[in-house]
């Protein structure tokens, strides 16, 4: 979709023969290829699909990730979306995640998976915050970012 | 009289080990239910949770990886976010994804857009 990508999505159907061809292209200009080999082997033949972060600076801006989707799988849109949506911040979830795409092999991004995307990209939330500064912005955000994400998806 | 003493206490022994594992068994599955986390809000649907502070809050701090598994803060954790536009590169055999995954990138784009 772009010339000049930060985020590739390679889907195949030999996932560890691409992963070897792109890695050395990539971990040239990523610091974090070794943790990066470290997460596509514990990955590769468990998961039909594997995402993560290339490169973040010192503020935890994210600058690169690469995602790997496994056509022989059959869940190949569900992975490419999920590797979509977890690019965007949500990589870190635990256990059963409630009104999600994350619990829903079958679905697309649900409203409330649109409304948290919505809130991220606030611009009161910024990349290296921790739990309370998030809580704190949160609590004064949430009613008119709730007012105004539910005006655009019925207008949309 | 001591043999059908000993009897009447064997027997006694006897149901009071069936009691015992009768109560026991109704005990393990609470037992295993209290190890796990309650679910800090009330919504049944999307639509619900979405009104729900509380419900919105669990999403948001869980799939931000700043809870653990049993739910509580973890204060080790920070936030990641895109500053640059995100551009996206498809290749190999995802033809066939590609018109899916463009159709999800313009719906969130509208997110994005609003200076």
């Amino acid at each position: 979709m772009d010339n000049n990508p930060n985020h590739q999505i390679i889907f195949s159907n030999d996932v560890e023969k691409s992963y070897a061809s792109v890695m050395p292209k990539l971990s040239g200009a990523s610091a974090s290829s070794g943790r990066v080999n470290s997460m596509f082997v514990q990955a590769k033949g468990v998961y039909e699909c594997f995402s993560e972060t290339l490169s973040r600076d010192k503020n935890h801006e994210v600058f690169a990730v690469l995602s790997l989707v496994d056509v022989k799988g059959r869940h190949a849109q569900y992975c490419s979306l999920i590797a979509l949506y977890n690019s965007l911040g949500f990589a870190g979830k635990s256990g059963h995640q409630p009104f999600s795409i994350l619990s829903d092999k079958t679905a697309q991004l649900t409203k409330l998976d649109k409304f948290l995307l919505y809130l991220l990209y606030r611009p009161e939330l910024e990349s290296g915050q921790n739990i309370k500064q998030v809580e704190s912005i949160f609590n004064k955000v949430y009613e008119p970012a709730k007012i105004e994400f539910l005006k655009q998806i019925k207008g949309d | 009289m001591i043999k059908q003493s000993n009897k009447n206490i064997r027997t006694l022994q006897a149901v009071t080990i069936v009691i015992s594992f009768l109560f026991m068994g109704a005990l393990v599955p609470i037992h295993s239910h209290a190890g796990e986390p309650d679910r800090p809000y009330k919504a049944t649907t999307v639509d619900e949770c979405i009104q729900e502070k509380e419900c919105v809050w669990y999403a948001f701090s869980n799939q931000l990886g700043l809870l653990d598994h049993r739910h509580r803060p973890r204060a080790d954790r920070k936030i990641h976010k895109w500053k640059e536009p995100l551009r996206i590169l498809v290749t190999g055999d995802g033809k066939k994804y590609t018109p899916g995954l463009v159709e999800v990138v313009n719906q969130l784009n509208i997110f994005f857009l609003r200076e």
